[in-house]
Parts: structure tokens; sequence; C-alpha cells
């Protein structure tokens, strides 16, 4: 199954200062993750996962994690034995994510 | 007592709770005398810091335990508290920290702008403190305060021009404390439900300083929405919330549209009849609510009438921050409805024309670092309020209006309406502007009238524009354009707020509906970004309104708000109309219950059935097939509550062995997590299974953890379990091996352990596997060996990094 997400930076910016972060990002991905791009990046990565497996759920069902390497891993509790591969992508104000389960 | 010093020296010898902190999975419990060793620990801390005597540190974070453990920490390093409003944006904190001096900021994790650390700047996140402050020194001696020393800046304004940081004494917070709590008459055993923030100074006399030294219990939630609320109701028996109008006044439409739908609103009809259902309405506020207490705004008396009818009483007071904050307040015994209630003892009053000036105790010394401003606030000794009152023959103070210009919201907070009109002033296309606050009975609300350069000129994108650059606390709700050519003006032409208040306050009234608009509507508008007039009731949120996911958060967001109900952005779909939404937020959803959660197998009575089917039953029946060998017992002993065990899944037999092979202490306090899908797959459920899933939850305690949807339920559920006090077991394989290896672990152990904040203890089961292997039909009698690890504490790591750490353990145990 295959998902997208495309988010236009400047917009993203301005909503996230109104929203109440606790409900889309777990703890550790507000530390791994302090500037702007990363942060669009996960929120990609979570709306193109909720477009792969079809259904919108919880945002915190479904999170990004760095590995030491640097690579994001995508891991939900949505999908626990599926093998999921994650990509995030950033050029000037877009930040795009495709997730394959 | 009189310093915060000697409440603070009070919490030693108390041997009670203090705090609960719901975080919506789990409840966590604080006791006085772990408040008492934190905040020593936090002031070790700060001092390691760098922090000396007389010295500011900010706090910018969420109302929690550990808001209270740094504002201890703080007086106890000798330093001065600055309290900023965790609503408030990054430009408002910045300021605030930089006009106070502070060298250290306590922040938040949950904010996703944080003050650059520049000039030795320091900061924590407070999310950090629990972990952190395990392995920390305690300070040994505690400082020397006196009651006139200053122990907290509470800025009241902040962004431009006049900076006012209220300095408040030990003296003036601590008389303050004494006289509210005398003055009201609050009862001991009272718990407080924490709703308001914390740095205002109305939260944090009356709903945590009083409490601390009465010595009740406070309860905290980690997201303060509805639901959370409700439960919190439900379950902690709390008696009182302290709280602004506007709450009281939602709560009480949410009452009246459910009342309305289940077709009973005329039992609010009359006195008699709401008689009838006050005990009904009440009974959702849980055995002990008594009251709301309320400040910040005037409270409307039809709103005070509304909840007398159903039994529970209003108590309104009036105060300011510059008077820490309490002035005046009704009582639990009586009630003055219109009136904020008698002075305070301690407290002198005397009225200049209208004006209230007061001096007392707790009337504050100056503001921080501007004379000039004190200069002006006070007149011969008197501090100047700047409202205008009435005092009755009964000694009853009513408020009559304000003789400052400033705008005090349904929170109760100040909002400087020049501050907002330079901003405005500065966008393109405004030749003019004036802020004035417009009251629709629930507190002021931030209402701009605009006078254009022309007509064409869009005034929705200038309120958008306006509302970005402004703070969040000052964001502008209602606007109107000014239709003569200027404003009314004074001789030296300062605009006539009062007139054009006026002015537009008649208009509201003939107009109501075309200036304001529907409400849901214009919040559908601001958000989408288009005129109002565009959105038709049919109009599809995602396809017409062009609401990307983005959009929908923030509108789900403010629904919440408005509505006082609880979305999740999930329910707006591809079809989802503006009519679907409207029905949506009329009628609540009704949640479906998740099955084979049973919390009452794990009460007393429920661990004695178990011990009892285990002797006659399952032991002899497992006898029959394994004898079993124990290891690494010893590592259990460091155990002082509950854990998550997490074990190898070789066969349907390592849940009773390895139940059967912790201690007794353990054994019948510990709950094992099945795969819904076992039992309850989606071809249907066979006969043998519905009747052994049943005998598994009594027997065995067993519940049901799905992999896919539904996890969420179940991730509650054994937070609750573990309030409880008991043991979670689970197989984070998911399925049985195939092969006798260790296979890849479930992602959300890592969200589980992250969660829940109790150590991992990973086992081993070995031999199982040819005992009663995949796909055997009967068992074959064998060894079956058990180890049991070190538990594992975790702190900071990722979920991920959890999982990979605990599947390592568990492969670590083996038999040598």
């Amino acid at each position: 199954m295959l998902g997208i997400d495309l988010v236009y930076l400047p917009e993203f910016e301005k909503k996230l200062k109104n929203l109440e972060l606790e409900k889309i990002y777990l703890s550790h991905e507000l530390t791994q993750n302090k500037s702007l791009e990363s942060l669009a990046g996960v929120f990609a990565a979570k709306e193109a996962f909720f477009k792969a497996i079809g259904s919108k759920e919880n945002w915190l069902d479904v999170w990004v994690e760095k590995t030491t390497e640097g690579k994001p891993l995508l891991r939900s509790t949505l999908a626990q034995n599926t093998n999921t591969e994650l990509s995030i992508s950033h050029s000037g104000d877009y930040v795009i994510a495709v997730v394959i389960l | 007592m009189k310093t915060l010093l000697d409440l603070f020296r009070l919490f030693e010898k108390r041997n009670k709770e203090v705090f609960i902190y719901r975080t919506g999975i789990r409840r966590f419990t604080y006791s006085y005398s772990e408040l008492h060793s934190l905040s020593l620990k936090m002031a070790g801390y700060l001092q390691s810091q760098g922090i000396r005597e007389g010295e500011r540190v900010a706090i910018w974070a969420p109302n929690g335990p550990f808001w209270a453990v740094s504002y201890f920490g703080i007086i106890l390093a000798g330093g001065i508290v600055v309290p900023v409003d965790f609503a408030s944006g990054l430009k408002r904190a910045e300021t605030i920290v930089n006009l106070s001096g502070a060298k250290f900021i306590v922040q938040s994790t949950y904010k996703f702008e944080k003050i650059p650390l520049t000039d030795g700047l320091k900061t924590i996140m407070i999310e950090d403190l629990v972990f952190l402050l395990k392995s920390q020194k305690p300070i040994e001696k505690l400082p020397a305060i006196e009651p006139e020393d200053m122990a907290e800046i509470v800025y009241t304004s902040g962004t431009t021009g006049d900076p006012k940081g209220v300095a408040l004494s030990h003296k003036n917070i601590i008389s303050n404390v004494l006289g509210a709590c005398r003055h009201i008459e609050i009862p001991k055993n009272f718990h407080f439900l924490s709703v308001l923030p914390l740095s205002h100074m109305l939260e944090q006399t009356v709903g945590f300083l009083i409490p601390l030294y009465q010595g009740d219990k406070i309860i905290y939630l980690r997201t303060i929405k509805p639901s959370s609320i409700m439960e919190a109701l439900n379950k902690e028996d709390i008696a009182v919330i302290l709280t602004v109008p506007k709450f009281l006044l939602l709560l009480k439409n949410t009452v009246e549209r459910e009342l309305a739908s289940k077709g009973l609103k005329f039992f609010l009809g009359s006195k008699l009849l709401a008689r009838i259902i006050a005990p009904i309405v009440r009974r959702k506020f849980g055995k002990s609510f008594q009251l709301f207490a309320v400040g910040g705004a005037s409270l409307p008396i039809d709103i005070f009438e509304f909840w007398r009818k159903m039994g529970i009483i209003v108590v309104e007071g009036y105060g300011l921050t510059e008077c820490s904050p309490i002035v005046a307040g009704n009582t639990i015994r009586k009630q003055t409805p219109g009136s904020v209630g008698s002075l305070l003892k301690g407290f002198q009053m005397k009225l200049d024309g209208q004006e209230l000036l007061v001096k007392g105790d707790s009337v504050f010394s100056g503001y921080f670092q501007n004379p000039g401003k004190t200069k002006e606030a006070f007149e011969n000794g008197w501090f100047k309020t700047g409202d205008l009152g009435e005092v009755d023959a009964q000694g009853n103070i009513y408020i009559k209006g304000r003789k400052k210009d400033i705008i005090v919201n349904a929170s109760g907070i100040n909002i400087y309406p020049d501050e907002i009109e330079a901003v405005l002033n500065r966008i393109d296309g405004v030749k003019d502007s004036c802020v004035i606050g417009l009251d629709k009975g629930e507190g002021e609300e931030v209402h701009a009238v605009f006078l254009l350069k022309n007509k064409s000129v869009n005034i929705h994108r200038i309120v958008q524009l306006a509302n970005e650059k402004l703070d969040p606390l000052q964001r502008i709700e209602g606007f109107s354009v000014w239709k003569e050519y200027d404003f009314p003006r004074t001789t030296t032409l300062k605009i006539q707020k009062f007139k054009v208040k006026e002015m537009i306050l008649n208009q509201n009234k003939k107009e109501n509906s075309e200036l304001i608009g529907d409400s849901f509507l214009s919040l559908l508008a601001n958000v989408s970004r288009r005129n109002p007039g565009e959105i038709k009731e049919n109009s599809v949120l995602t396809s017409d309104l062009g609401l990307d996911s983005l959009s929908r958060l923030e509108l789900v967001n403010y629904l919440e708000q408005e509505y006082r109900v609880d979305m999740e952005d999930s329910v707006i779909n591809n079809k989802t109309t503006v009519a679907d939404l409207r029905k949506l937020l009329e009628k609540k959803e009704k949640t479906k219950k998740q099955r084979g959660l049973w919390l009452w197998l794990n009460n007393p009575a429920g661990q004695a059935i178990r011990e009892f089917l285990d002797i006659v039953i399952q032991r002899p029946v497992y006898n029959l097939f394994f004898d079993l060998e124990v290891h690494g017992l010893s590592n259990l002993s460091s155990l002082k509550g509950p854990a998550i065990f997490i074990a190898n899944h070789t066969s349907y037999l390592d849940q009773p062995a390895i139940v059967s092979a912790l201690p007794r202490e353990i054994r019948y306090k510990i709950a094992s997590a099945t795969r819904e899908e076992f039992f309850f797959s989606e071809e249907g459920t066979s006969f043998i299974k519905k009747i052994l899933f049943p005998f598994a939850m009594i027997a065995g305690n067993v519940f049901l953890l799905p992999q896919k949807s539904g996890f969420r339920k179940s991730l509650n559920f054994m937070g609750s379990l573990i309030d409880n006090g008991v043991s979670i077991l689970i197989f984070p394989e998911g399925t049985r091996t195939r092969n006798a290896k260790l296979q890849d672990f479930m992602s959300g152990l890592g969200l589980m352990v992250k969660e829940f904040q109790v150590p991992v203890v990973p086992v081993r089961i070995f031999g199982m596997e040819k005992i009663y292997p995949r796909g055997a039909k009967v068992p074959r009698k064998g060894k079956c060996r058990v180890i049991f690890g070190k538990p594992i504490e975790f702190t900071t790591q990722t979920p991920n990094e959890i999982v990979e750490i605990s599947r390592k353990a568990i492969s670590g145990l083996t038999l040598n």
C-alpha cells in the first residue's frame, strides 16, 4: 500500500503555532526534530501513512524516529507486524513524504 | 507562616497525596513528602546551573506537578519566580524573560518555538525533570528569606512600551493565601481540579497555594479538554473547580444541549421542576462536587442562578495581580448575586469618586524596574485599582466598570488595546483603528473597529494578517468597519472609545447576525480563508472549501474550544459537508466499547478467585504437561511496584508457565495481553474459543490487545491496571515463533513503556517449543525453564530504542 503527502511550509508554520502539539507529536518527535522542515516532514509522513492504510486514525498511533545513520523510520501501532518504508524530501517551501506498507 | 518557605516546611511531615496527574492513560500520584524532596532537588539543580539568590527564573510550561516542583525549587534556591502564560507566544515569552533578566527558563517540549539561549541563559524542558531529578542532590541549607523579600514577578503586559512586572513579596502572597482561605471559608479535604493556568495569580493563590496550605489534593490534567475534565470529575472526588465565567457559560450550554437532546429541557423552566433534574445533572460532577469559584471577569447573574438551580454554588471574587490577587469575595456560606462579595480582612478600601482604592499586606510595592508606572499606580500609599465600584450597606462590593483602557477577557487576562492598535495601524489599507472590549455575556472579547483607506480593502484578509502578528492572547475575535469619515475624537484628537463602543453595541443589537455572524460559519471562514458568504451548508469541507489535513486539525481545535466538545480530526472525511459537521457538533458520537477489558478481575476478589482456580484446576493440569525450573528470581526483588514483563513467545503454554514461575505476590497481580485476532477474527469465532475466552479472562487474567485499530483503548486499560498496582505480561513478538528464533517486536511496546513509566522485566522461556509447539494437537510432557532478567528503567529513549534494548535484553538471557 502506498501513501504520499505534500506540506507547504509557510502555511504549516502559521498553523503549527495554534495547534496543541501533543495531539500530533509524541515527545521524542519534538526532541528529535527541532527545525520546522523536519517537523513538517514528520507531519507529512503521518498523513502519508493514513493515506496508505486508507483511514484517518489518531496522530499519536504512528510516529517517526531517526536511526543513528539519520534515516527516518516509521512505526505504528496500527501496523505492528507490517514492514513500513518511509522517505521524506524537502526543497524550498515544500516537504514531501512517501510511505509504503 | 510568613514566607513561602514556611509553607514549604509544612510539606515534609505530611503523609498524604498532594497531586494527581492524569495523562489520559495513567494516573500518577505525588505525596507531600515527594513534593518536598523533589523541590529540594530542583533547588540543588538550579544552583548547579549557577542560579544565585535574588536571580530570576522563568517558568513557561503547562500546569502539572513539575510546575509546582519548579516553583518551590526556585524559591528554595533563593530565586525569584517569573511565571509566563503557557498560551502566550514566543515573542511575549521572550520579552518577559528579557525584561525580568531571567538567567534560567523552565520550558516545555510541547511548545514548538523555544526561547533562544543567548547571554548565558540556560534552560530545561519540564518534561525531562522527572528523570533528571532522580539522581540530583538536594540542597542542604535552606535560604534565609524575609517576608519583605521578592518572591515573584508577574507580567501583566509586556510586548510594547511600558512593561508592568508586578513584583510580589512573600508577605504579599502569604497574607493573601491566609486571608482568602479564612474569608471564603474553604473546608479541609476539599479536592481541587486545576483548569486555569498557574501563571495567573488567581489559580496560583486560590487553586495552588491555598490547597497546599490546607493539606489538600490538586488534580492536574495533561490535556485540558471536556472529556478529560468529565473523567476526572467522575473518578477523583473533586469538590471545587476554580474557573472563569466563560467556562461556566459553556458548561451551562452543554448541560442544556444535552437535556434538550433527551427532551428534558422543560425541567429547567421552573424552580420546582429544576429541583427534580438537578441531582441527575449534579451526578456528572461526582459525588463530592460542591462549587465553582470564579474570578477574572464579571459573572452574569443568570449563570449564577442556573447553577444555583442545579444545586451547585458559584462563589465569585474580585482581585488584581497587583493584590496577590484576591481583594474581595463571596463566601461558601453566603453569596450575593451580582456582587463580588465583601472586602478581605487585611485590606482597606476607599472610593475616590467611583474608583476603588485599596491598601493592605497583599498589595504589591511596585512594578519591577519601572518607578514611573509605580508612581502612577499609587496615590498617598493607596493602590488605584482602575475599577469603578459601589459598596452597599452590608459591605458588598459591586464592580461597575473600568477607568483604564484595558480589555479583560473571559479568562481574566488583561489585554492592552494600544498594543493591538499599533499592530493594526501598520497594516496596508488601514487608516486608523480602535480596539474595544465587547462583552456578550461571557467576558470581554477583543473587538477591532477599522477605519479603512478605501472600500476595496479586504477586511477579512486584514484581520487574518493581524491575527498572525498578534500574540495568541491578543487575537481579534470580532471586528467591524467604521462607516463614517472618522472616529469621534476629543479636542486633543484622542478617539472617544466609549462613543465608538456605544455605537458598535447599538449596531450590534440591530444587525447582530450580519456583523458577528454565525460563530460556526465565521470559524469555518477563518480556517478556510474564504468569505463567510461563500460557505454553503452543502459545501464539502475538503473539496469545496479546500481544507487540507492541517486545516482540519486547526478547525477541530477551534471547535473544541468554542463548543466544549471532544473531536478527532479523523471525523472529517472526503465527503463531510458543513451541515454534516454541524450535526456532529450537536449530537455526541457514541464510542464503541473495546471488548475483553475487565478491570474488576484485578480487585482482591478477582485475585482470590484466581488463586483458588490456580490451586484446584490449573496447577494440577499444568503439572501433567511441564516441570518448571525458574532462574533469576532475585532480580525481581528490586521491583517496588508494577512492571511490564516481556517474554519470547514459543507456545500457548508460555503464559501459564511464566505466571506460575512468578513469586506469589506478583502471580495473582499480573494481567496478560493476548492477541485480539486469536480469539476474535473477522471470519467468526469458534464455539470453543467463545467459551475459552471468559475462562482465560477469569483464571488467567487475560485481556485483549488488538494489533491494529483499537490499540489505544487497550493502552488506556493497561494504564489503569498499572495505576492499580497490577503488572502486565506481554509477548512483544505478537505471534509464536516458527523456528525458535526471536522475531521482531511490536512497535507498540515502545509507546507503552513511555506512557507507563514503569520498569521492564525481560523474561526468557525455554523448552515450551518442544512441549507444545505451533501446530501440535496435544502437549507432550517436558521440562520448561523460565529466566527473569534484571528490570530495565527507561528514561528519554525513543520508542524504537526501547524496543531494540528490550529485545537485546531477552536474547541476552541464557541458561549459563
